[in-house]
């Protein structure tokens, strides 16, 4: 059972809309203490960011957090299938386990998002009821049509290993047409597409209130070129704090990648939160 | 630093290759020679690509021929960067 109090490390399920929702549990859920929900991101990604995400649980329940790392709906042990899912469920899930984290904990967790993750958490931070203490923005992806398209792309490399040649024209006509198309062993159904291809990070508005820190990752600050990944304009009042770190793309490296300068900004960005929750 | 050098850079990193990418040559196979060369490995390698050299790729261009080695790979690069 998640949360509990009693151990240093747990896994179960936590009721969501559509089925049980799969969540490790890393560090004692003393009600007291900052839990932190991370939000990982999409299909391959995923997979690729998984030892980082645990890494990360890890280092932060080692400077007092209680971290929870959620599978969404369809994916990992959680219920659903994939092919079932759309960014709209999953952003239920969020909610849902935030809200299970806000009626344990003295305070509402903070979320940490990566790539996907960070988006849905941004268009949902301020739908809970009680906004997340803070909301760390790994690399969002800031436009779904650009990212799928990057996805789809993965129909025509397949062809390259001798996989059957289509590319994103090609699948988003299947789409449009309501079938559910295959890409790299995920099924993506049209209602999953068409979400991602209308999801714009510019239309999310999140909570004034919420610490809001948001980081950009490039391989070697001197060398690359300017930054070009920014907030949108529009979150105006809600603009966050910047952070331009020298890492690894750890989610789209197959070897699994531990960036130290990441996990340090999100303990040291956590940790100023603490500072001035505690001094209120 | 020549395209090859900047491609081979480029490869090395988007697949954590460490000092074995600098054993990469123009006629080193990318299929075969470098075993973490997946779908997932060509996609990075094609992202990185476009937003090192400020280039796109067409559908078009991911094929067979033009990823069959390193030369390939390079003379595609050039070819987009003097079209932009």
């Amino acid at each position: 059972m998640v949360p509990d109090a009693e151990v240093d490390f747990a896994a179960g399920y936590i009721g969501g809309a559509n089925g049980p929702l799969f969540v490790v549990q890393v560090g004692r859920a003393d009600p007291g203490r900052l839990s932190v929900l991370l939000l990982p991101p999409f299909a391959e990604e995923m997979n690729c960011s998984r030892r980082f995400l645990v890494g990360l649980a890890r280092r932060l329940s080692a400077v007092g957090c209680c971290v929870f790392l959620l599978d969404y709906y369809g994916t990992g042990d959680s219920g659903g299938r994939f092919a079932d899912a759309t960014p709209d469920r999953w952003r239920g899930d969020v909610a849902a386990v935030h809200d299970r984290l806000t009626a344990h904990f003295d305070r509402p967790p903070a979320w940490v998002g990566v790539r996907l993750g960070a988006s849905l958490g941004a268009l949902s931070a301020s739908t809970v009821a009680r906004p997340p203490s803070a909301l760390v923005l790994i690399q969002p992806v800031t436009s779904g049509r650009s990212f799928l398209t990057q996805f789809l792309r993965l129909g025509l490399v397949s062809a390259l290993a001798g996989g059957r040649r289509e590319g994103p024209k090609d699948l988003l006509a299947r789409s449009v047409a309501g079938e559910t198309v295959r890409v790299a062993g995920y099924d993506l159904a049209p209602a999953m597409v068409s979400a991602l291809q209308a999801l714009d990070l510019a239309t999310a508005m999140p909570p004034p209130a919420t610490r809001l820190v948001w980081y950009e990752l490039v391989r070697d600050i001197a060398a690359d070129p300017p930054r070009r990944l920014r907030p949108p304009s529009a979150w105006g009042a809600a603009a966050p704090i910047e952070r331009l770190l020298e890492s690894e793309p750890f989610w789209s490296i197959q070897e699994p990648q531990v960036p130290a300068t990441v996990l340090d900004a999100v303990c040291e960005d956590l940790a100023a939160l603490d500072r001035s929750w505690v001094g209120r | 630093m020549s395209t090859f050098e900047q491609v081979q850079k480029i490869i090395g990193e988007s697949l954590a290759l460490g000092d074995r990418a600098e054993r990469l040559t123009p006629e080193s196979r990318l299929f075969g020679d470098i075993p973490e060369f997946d779908s997932m490995a060509v996609l990075t390698v094609v992202t990185s690509l476009e937003d090192h050299f400020d280039i796109v790729f067409d559908d078009e261009d991911i094929s067979e021929e033009n990823f069959a080695d390193v030369a390939c790979l390079v003379a595609l690069v050039e070819s987009k960067r003097q079209a932009a």
